[in-house]
């Protein structure tokens, strides 16, 4: 081991004296304060008394002696307001020493860099808190835009489907009503329209010319049920009514019809209710006398 | 009188230093100071109609298993080791802790402390981990420095293994 040459061993001395202010106690083995000395009020520890147990004025000390090892080393122990010591305890043939060097520069540089690195470590942890929360956020975002996309892609496709059946139904009703047009346009049977409150609203020329109406009569508004009928036969029609009421159609039957001119006709008889509808009914009616 | 040391061991800002501010002055502050070396309080307590001189070593916080100063462990009775309820890696750095200070001064009581329980919408320890451990008849308390829930319990608790050892 190279032994210090005395000038430099003296210069460290003179160093550590001045600079990190020494303290130091000699314990003896019985757990006793032998002597002392150095700047103890530095650390603010005071009122060592020879032969008093040292704990009972320095903390740090409880639970530490007797020393079985030869030294011990506790950095930077804040023996008292913002003053930090470095403590060393060894063993040596005379006691149990203890000696305090300051460590408050040194501890207080560090706390500063410590703080810093520390603050950090916690901003890290809030900002990956943070992007966590974002990720979820955007994640439940993103679930309910596949599922309010997943909703309008249905919605879409019943749209297109109830049009396509709208316009299978329309395509039906046109062709139906062609047919209906065509038939009654043909003018082989006598078709009108009417209401439950008697008034006919419409009709083909093969019903006007049973009757002896002209087209202008009823563009006016000039044929009504009532006229067509006779008082006697009104148990009749209510029959028919209730039928058509009932089941939608009534069975066709001969009925007297009044003509224009009061004469009387006979033609076969029959009524619907239109689909969709409460009150009105379309009828069909037949001159029997021409196919006798 | 009686004395006993107790340290307080974890990873750094987990609130060490709160629960100590908390269980001897009862006060808390929102404001972080990291502590540099180690600070010692005291604290008397009762237990069991016994007065008790707590020794609180209030040690900074280990990150690595290099940090991890063993000299201040010595002559301890018993320990606190904390973890950061809403930080679940200090979980793990308080485990390795324990392990450490059993392994330098054996066994002795100590109780694993979830802090920071306040803050719920952060928590991230699990009731699976928290049984986990439990399971293995490990001692745990949920405390906040903050609103001051489970602290007194945590250091008469800790007092109470103490006096029975």
């Amino acid at each position: 081991m190279n032994v210090l040459p005395k000038p430099i061993s003296e210069f460290i001395l003179e160093l550590t004296e001045g600079i990190r202010s020494p303290a130091y106690m000699l314990i003896s083995d019985t757990n006793k304060i032998s002597e002392w000395g150095g700047d103890w009020a530095a650390y603010y520890i005071t009122g060592l008394q020879k032969d008093s147990d040292p704990s009972e004025q320095i903390l740090f000390l409880q639970g530490m002696l007797p020393l079985e090892t030869q030294n011990l080393f506790l950095p930077n122990v804040q023996t008292g307001g913002e003053q930090y010591a470095d403590v060393y305890i060894f063993k040596r043939p005379e006691g149990t020493w203890l000696l305090l060097l300051d460590a408050t520069a040194a501890a207080n540089k560090r706390q500063g860099w410590q703080q810093k690195s520390n603050d950090l470590r916690l901003q890290m942890v809030d900002l990956q808190r943070e992007e966590e929360a974002l990720h979820e956020t955007q994640s439940i975002l993103e679930q309910h835009v596949r599922e309010r996309t997943a909703e309008l892609a249905q919605a879409n496709a019943q749209l297109r489907k109830e049009l396509n059946d709208r316009k299978r139904v329309e395509g039906a009703l046109r062709e139906s009503e062609a047919r209906f047009r065509r038939l009654s346009d043909s003018n082989m049977i006598g078709i009108m329209f009417w209401n439950m409150k008697g008034k006919i609203t419409e009709a083909n020329d093969a019903f006007l010319e049973m009757l002896g109406y002209a087209r202008e009569d009823l563009v006016t508004g000039n044929i009504h049920w009532e006229q067509l009928t006779r008082p006697e036969n009104l148990s009749l029609d209510e029959k028919a009514f209730a039928q058509i009421r009932d089941a939608g159609a009534c069975v066709p039957f001969k009925r007297q019809f009044v003509r224009k001119d009061g004469g009387l006709t006979t033609l076969l008889f029959g009524a619907a209710l239109l689909s969709g509808s409460e009150n009105k009914i379309v009828c069909f009616t037949l001159d029997l006398s021409k196919y006798k | 009188m009686i004395q006993k040391k107790i340290c307080m061991l974890g990873a750094s800002a987990v609130g060490k230093t709160s629960l100590v501010k908390r269980f001897v002055e009862s006060i808390y502050s929102d404001k972080y100071h990291t502590t540099v070396g180690v600070k010692i309080d005291k604290k008397q307590v009762q237990v069991r109609e016994q007065e008790l001189t707590l020794l609180l070593w209030d040690i900074e916080g280990s990150e690595t298993k290099q940090d991890f100063r063993k000299s201040y462990l010595r002559g301890a009775s018993g320990y606190l080791v904390v973890a950061d309820g809403t930080r679940n890696d200090t979980l793990y750095k308080a485990l390795e802790i324990q392990t450490q200070a059993q392994e330098t001064i054996g066994t002795v009581p100590y109780i694993l402390l979830f802090n920071k329980a306040d803050l719920v919408d952060q928590w991230s320890i699990t009731d699976r981990e928290i049984a986990a451990l439990t399971d293995k008849n490990w001692q745990v308390i949920k405390t906040s420095a903050k609103t001051g829930v489970g602290v007194e319990e945590a250091f008469l608790r800790l007092a109470q293994k103490l006096m029975e050892t």
